[in-house]
């Protein structure tokens, strides 16, 4: 085999990668026993970051520390590696990026997994019986600490940690490190998308609709780097009559609520883009502009209208 | 004599300020690339083009605004063949390359 496409389910979204062996002007055939030990590879590199950073596994490390006394508690390398670039993304983003959300996230509804319909049956009905605080609830303080030469994270007090959506760009960026010794091509997974290797002709990735989801509103062509898309049209349930999504306004503690449906935006890696789409989504056209110029980076997003924008 | 010293003094101080000016413009260029994020190269399709509006105003006469309507049916190739898993054979643009959707999670 000359390429390979595969696609599988982890972190409760899709998760793809195509590949070609070797590079453009010098294929690489692979047997299949190859191919195959490439595609488990790939495939345990998404399970161990679940495993350990999934807030929905009561076993994950990130869990324990979401439960513990807020002591200092040694954890894994990998979970440092991710805390501790959760903590870069919050000072950079002027803290629009907050793993705090946790507690809200719960509060709001985002209890389980979305594949856990038992779940949230249970949390649908608790919802409408004791619906969420309407008031502002603010959350400008970081979840955690860290020490650097012990390697322990100490949760601080009443806060808990989601690394949902970083933890997600971080383990696509992995796969396609590791990908980008046997070929190029690309690994997407849930609206995070890396290119891998050299790429001659640009990787074609078509826009989704927000709005209506069978359809493109256009192609982006991109030769390296990555894009994630951040969209309040997924991940969200209704309680009563009122509509929530997983992505919370840490000024406001509340799901944004600004007109814009989807953003996507392009950077150096896919943990990057990840975290500039959720930026841009939750500060909305203005600021997310200046945001977006300041840090030289392309996006578009999509509003309520329809009406596709665009920043670079 | 004493003329002709000063000004030797007076270019090799300038050439150690030359030398200063650029040993910085050289290490701010390596710690710019080294620590932000870099913009990636993105071209979009000409409908994309014509849908987007510029975001700060600058340019939203010249786009027009995308709408439901003028969206159907749009690239339903690329769309089959991305659900397919692997578009190579069923390219609508350029043989031998990559294509996939992005819509957030």
């Amino acid at each position: 085999m000359i390429q390979d496409a595969f696609s599988f389910r982890a972190m409760n979204t899709r998760v793809e990668f195509q590949i070609r062996y070797g590079s453009e002007g010098d294929p690489v055939s692979k047997g299949e026993a190859e191919v195959a030990s490439i595609r488990q590879a790939v495939v345990a590199i998404f399970e161990q970051v679940e495993r350990i950073c999934s807030r929905f596994l009561p076993d994950s490390e990130l869990s324990v520390i979401n439960r513990s006394l807020c002591q200092p508690i040694s954890v894994s390398g990998l979970l440092f590696q991710i805390l501790h670039h959760a903590e870069r993304a919050y000072l950079k983003t002027g803290g629009v990026f907050n793993p705090a959300i946790y507690q809200r996230l719960h509060e709001v509804g985002y209890r389980y997994s979305m594949a856990d319909k038992e779940g949230w049956k249970h949390t649908l009905f608790a919802l409408q019986t004791e619906p969420p605080s309407e008031d502002l609830i603010p959350i400008t303080a970081f979840p955690y600490t860290l020490d650097h030469q012990k390697r322990t994270v100490t949760r601080k007090e009443g806060m808990g940690i989601d690394l949902g959506g970083i933890a997600k760009g971080w383990t696509v960026d992995q796969a396609a490190t590791f990908l980008a010794s046997h070929g190029y091509g690309f690994v997407s997974a849930g609206g995070d998308i890396r290119l891998f290797g050299q790429h001659k002709i640009p990787v074609s990735i078509a826009l989704e609709n927000p709005v209506d989801p069978s359809q493109d509103v256009g192609t982006l062509f991109l030769e390296q780097g990555a894009v994630a898309t951040s969209s309040v049209a997924k991940r969200k349930w209704k309680a009563g009559n009122r509509w929530f999504h997983h992505l919370i306004d840490p000024r406001t503690g509340q799901p944004v609520s600004n007109g814009i449906l989807s953003c996507t935006v392009s950077a150096s890696t896919a943990m990057e883009a990840d975290v500039w789409a959720k930026t841009l989504l939750i500060l909305g056209p203005k600021r997310g502009i200046e945001s977006m110029k300041k840090h030289r980076l392309q996006a578009f997003w999509i509003d309520q209208d329809g009406k596709v924008r665009s920043v670079s | 004599m004493e003329e002709r010293n000063m000004k030797k003094k007076d270019a090799i101080i300038w050439c150690v300020r030359l030398g200063a000016v650029a040993l910085v413009s050289v290490l701010a260029g390596h710690l710019t690339g080294g620590t932000s994020s870099q913009p990636q190269s993105i071209q979009v399709s000409p409908d994309l083009q014509q849908k987007s509006m510029s975001g700060d105003g600058a340019q939203q006469e010249e786009g027009q605004i995308l709408d439901d309507q003028a969206n159907d049916g749009q690239d339903e190739g690329t769309l089959n063949s991305a659900s397919n898993g692997w578009g190579f054979s069923q390219d609508p643009y350029q043989q031998n390359h990559f294509h996939t959707r992005t819509g957030g999670s």
